[in-house]
């Protein structure tokens, strides 16, 4: 008995085997991460729901105007959101996409600048995510990942700019290098219909494209300078 | 992240660590589900400056296997592995499947981290390396432990044969 004796018996795993797995983890790969993406497709939809209105009837607009805040370019909207939660069958899973970040950046019709600067005990994930909510609209997610499980994760949202659906009781204006940006606390909770959360939103433009720092526990100090170091 | 090259790569290396681990095929193509589908799950927790691709999956697999054999100790003693065994000879006589149901039992009588090793070595190919960087242990640990394993087998292999 030798290596060589001790390998032989290594096999092909069976075609049927290996097809089928296959299809089972990509099948998951395109509806998991579900509350999180439910989230934000249901901030999206009201976003780009109540865009339209604003944009289209006058009246409309006029009524809307006390729920609308700018702050350096982006537009915050304020709307009554349903008190129960969606059923299932009105709720678009959006697919994403798992790639590097270089393989984003040929897909995507916009440059992702990177923070030059992360808060001591974060790092870069491997992979991006990719969501195509639309021809116009199709974020990069980018993640930091904590080693103190109390801070949780960083994540960066780069993608051509929505108009922002939040509380504006919890939205004030605060600077990056000198610029405005908006820093909300707390985000909408699909499944109860109710603003809740510790996390820390950044928002600001930087030129034609929206940049989203968020993170349940990383100070807010940490995130404005990971926001300024974008270069 | 070429998903389908890395999945075409590792899926037959994980696969034959459950065989020789195993011993059993429908046990490992079941244990290698649990492998990719937890990886793929969890991918985003992998991160390239702490281990390689494979090393991460096999850490993975050995988590997967550890929870099998807690679960499957209560319920299956060695002499009914034997059996398992023994019906695979008689039910496929191809002399490599029978050889290979004997290496199981032999496999199966290895202390767990023997076993383990040795899994890792001929069954998924890795270097020994790879093993000592999975298992926690230096380089000339996994040597001479699979040093130590491998005589067992040969001298047990030759009182069956």
């Amino acid at each position: 008995m030798n290596d060589e004796f001790l390998t032989r018996f290594r096999t092909t795993p069976r075609r049927e085997f290996s097809a089928a797995l296959y299809e089972r983890i990509n099948t998951p790969m395109v509806t998991q991460r579900k509350f999180p993406l439910k989230r934000f497709t249901f901030a999206a939809a009201i976003c780009l729901a109540l865009a339209a209105a604003v944009l289209m009837t006058p009246s409309a607009r006029a009524a809307l105007q006390y729920f609308v805040r700018d702050i350096g370019g982006v537009t915050y909207l304020e709307e009554q959101v349903p008190s129960t939660p969606l059923p299932e069958s009105q709720v678009t899973i959006v697919p994403d996409r798992i790639m590097t970040l270089s393989e984003a950046q040929e897909k995507l019709p916009f440059e992702i600048s990177l923070p030059t600067w992360a808060p001591e005990g974060f790092t870069m994930g491997t992979f991006v995510r990719v969501t195509d909510f639309s021809d116009k609209y199709t974020p990069v997610y980018i993640t930091w990942y904590g080693s103190d499980t109390k801070l949780g994760n960083i994540d960066l949202i780069v993608g051509q700019p929505v108009k922002w659906q939040i509380d504006l009781d919890h939205l004030q204006e605060v600077k990056i290098n000198g610029q405005p940006a908006g820093l909300t606390g707390g985000s909408w909770n699909a499944d109860t219909g109710e603003w809740s959360g510790s996390d820390v939103t950044l928002t600001w433009l930087r030129g034609d494209i929206m940049y989203i720092l968020s993170s349940p526990g990383a100070p807010v100090e940490d995130l404005i300078r990971m926001a300024e170091s974008i270069p | 992240m070429d998903f389908e090259a890395v999945y075409q790569r590792e899926l037959p290396r994980v696969y034959n660590f459950f065989r020789y681990q195993i011993g059993d095929d429908q046990l490992a193509e079941d244990l290698t589900a649990a492998t990719f589908e937890k990886a793929w799950r969890h991918r985003e927790r992998y991160r390239t400056d702490l281990a390689s691709l494979s090393t991460w999956l096999f850490t993975i697999a050995r988590r997967i296997a550890a929870d099998h054999y807690r679960k499957a100790r209560t319920t299956v003693s060695l002499e009914e592995e034997s059996i398992v065994s023994d019906r695979h000879v008689v039910e496929d006589t191809a002399q490599r499947r029978a050889d290979f149901a004997i290496l199981a039992t032999l496999l199966a009588r290895l202390a767990e981290r023997e076993r383990e090793l040795v899994a890792l070595k001929y069954g998924a190919g890795l270097t020994n390396r790879a093993i000592a960087s999975i298992s926690g242990l230096s380089e000339s640990n996994v040597s001479t432990i699979l040093y130590r394993a491998t005589r067992q087998l040969r001298e047990q292999w030759e009182q069956e044969a």
